[in-house]
């Protein structure tokens, strides 16, 4: 039934969504001060 | 239900708490925000996490549940696509804004004063003026939806009389926001974001379970709003009304524009909006869907207390102490910057240039605190009276729209000088707010025809160089 995958969709989409979000933007922030910690040694 | 006593030593506690982190993280706050804002050093992550974490808040809770209620299927999903929507349209002007500001600007009114400075009387500028009044009566309207928010949770949770909790929930933010709220809101602000983020998710999960999963929420609807199960549940005036007020918010509100300053290129600032915009749709899902699920249940509920009524009813106690005290603190943070902000707005621009002439830290301190103790009570007796948390969210929304056209055109275009642009915004204003009084969507409508047909006159008409 249509309803029911639509309510599924928005609650599941909705969970995996919000907790793979936080967690790309955790692991971006890390590569991001990863990086300018190599640039700022690669300048040194 | 949860024990009145309880909750008020346990809400007494967390505002000591709360109170003590933020004076403990307050100077580390100033720094870190003075490096990045004033540096423009802020990369993509960074401003995409603290875009979000200024935007999923309270209000993302309450408002995305009383669309779920309210609209069905239709509302989570319309509610996450006009939202995320905004961000992202914003980001298509991103790049000419920063591009056409100069360095060390801050804030959208300072870029108004900046671009349309001549709109002057004696020494007065005139846009200075008007965005300090605009701001005072928006922010009103946004704390006051928070003030009511506060009452609809305490009155969901622990069972009490609404215009007891209405004054409870009010009283806290008020001492909250004069003794603790003056330090580190933005640190507050992260805190809320995972609070939003993690912890509701769990909550909907937990609530989705509880009622038989998609299934037994399937067949709930099925019985008590089989009209919401459509995808074309709701009217197309309601869809575009919220879209327009939200798209107007967004574009004006002046802690993305910052954020567009704080970048460090065009591009971060636009990357870093689609992605706010992307993440933010599933976050209101979660807060539509638990408003979904109290549809489900045929309690008789409150619209605008969908989430925490389905809480009280669904979670136990326990966890519903829990969830009081994440919205809480999330609400104290947001309506301790607004009633701060607005003591400040009317500070600097009314009671210091003409009514404190004698420069006194203690003195102003005090002023300030009157200040806000105003604001926060005239918040109480505006939720008393408004129809509900979206209404005046809306409201401020389509508030704020008219002053950001004449901004964007200007952005393209010499030719629409100071006094066209004050007179879109002005009459934008003015108009809007009287139509929407009546008619919620034509007042939003007005708030875009009216600012954007008097500055095509100006235009036309003047081409003031």
């Amino acid at each position: 039934m249509i309803a029911s995958e639509i309510i599924a969709l928005i609650l599941y989409g909705g969970v995996t969504g919000s907790i793979g979000s936080i967690v790309i933007l955790l692991l971006y922030m890390l590569v991001e001060s990863r990086r300018s910690h190599d640039n700022k040694d690669a300048g040194e | 239900m949860i024990d009145i006593v309880l909750t008020l030593i346990v809400l007494t506690i967390l505002m000591v708490v709360w109170t003590i982190l933020g004076i403990i993280g307050a100077k580390w706050v100033k720094s870190m925000s003075d490096y990045f804002l004033a540096g423009q050093r802020m990369s993509i992550a960074l401003l995409t996490i603290t875009i979000l974490a200024a935007w999923e808040s309270h209000y993302t809770v309450l408002a995305g549940g009383e669309a779920g209620y309210r609209y069905g299927l239709v509302g989570p999903i319309w509610y996450a696509v006009a939202v995320g929507g905004a961000l992202i349209v914003l980001a298509v002007f991103a790049a000419r804004i920063k591009q056409a500001t100069p360095s060390g600007t801050i804030s959208f009114p300072q870029f108004l004063r900046y671009r349309f400075s001549n709109a002057k009387v004696g020494n007065v500028n005139l846009f200075e003026q008007f965005t300090a009044w605009e701001i005072l009566i928006i922010v009103t309207l946004s704390a006051a939806s928070s003030t009511l928010g506060g009452a609809y949770v305490l009155q969901a949770l622990t069972g009490m009389n609404f215009d007891i909790s209405l004054l409870i929930a009010g009283i806290f933010y008020i001492v909250y926001s004069i003794y603790g709220g003056l330090y580190a809101v933005a640190l507050v602000d992260v805190m809320q974001l995972g609070m939003i983020a993690i912890l509701l998710p769990i909550v909907a999960l937990y609530v989705s379970s509880s009622l038989g999963g998609i299934e037994g929420i399937t067949t709930g609807l099925m019985k008590n709003a089989p009209e919401l199960l459509g995808l074309t549940s709701t009217s197309v005036t309601w869809m575009y009304t919220f879209f327009l007020s939200l798209l107007g918010g967004t574009l004006a509100a002046p802690f993305l524009w910052q954020m567009i300053y704080a970048s460090r290129n065009p591009r971060h600032a636009q990357i870093s909006l689609v992605l706010s915009g992307i993440f933010f749709m599933p976050v209101a899902l979660v807060c539509g869907f638990i408003g979904l699920a109290g549809r489900a249940t045929g309690l008789n509920i409150t619209p605008s207390a969908a989430s925490p009524q389905v809480v009280a009813n669904v979670l136990p106690p326990s966890l519903g102490l829990v969830y009081l005290l994440g919205f809480v603190a999330a609400a104290w943070s947001t309506f301790a910057a607004n009633v701060n902000g607005n003591a400040a707005i009317l500070m600097a621009n009314v009671i210091a240039p003409y009514f404190l002439k004698e420069k006194s830290e203690s003195k102003n301190l005090l002023v300030s605190r009157i200040v806000a103790l105003i604001f926060g009570l005239l918040t109480i007796v505006i939720a008393k009276y408004a129809p509900g948390i979206l209404w005046l969210l809306m409201f401020s929304y389509a508030l704020r729209t008219p002053p950001v056209i004449p901004a964007l055109i200007g952005l393209y275009t010499r030719r629409l000088g100071s006094w066209g642009a004050f007179t879109a915004a002005l009459l934008g204003f003015i108009g809007s707010a009287i139509i929407y009084l009546y008619n919620s969507f034509y007042g939003t409508i007005a708030a875009w025809v009216i600012p954007i047909v008097v500055s095509l006159v100006f235009i036309i008409i003047g081409g003031e160089k």
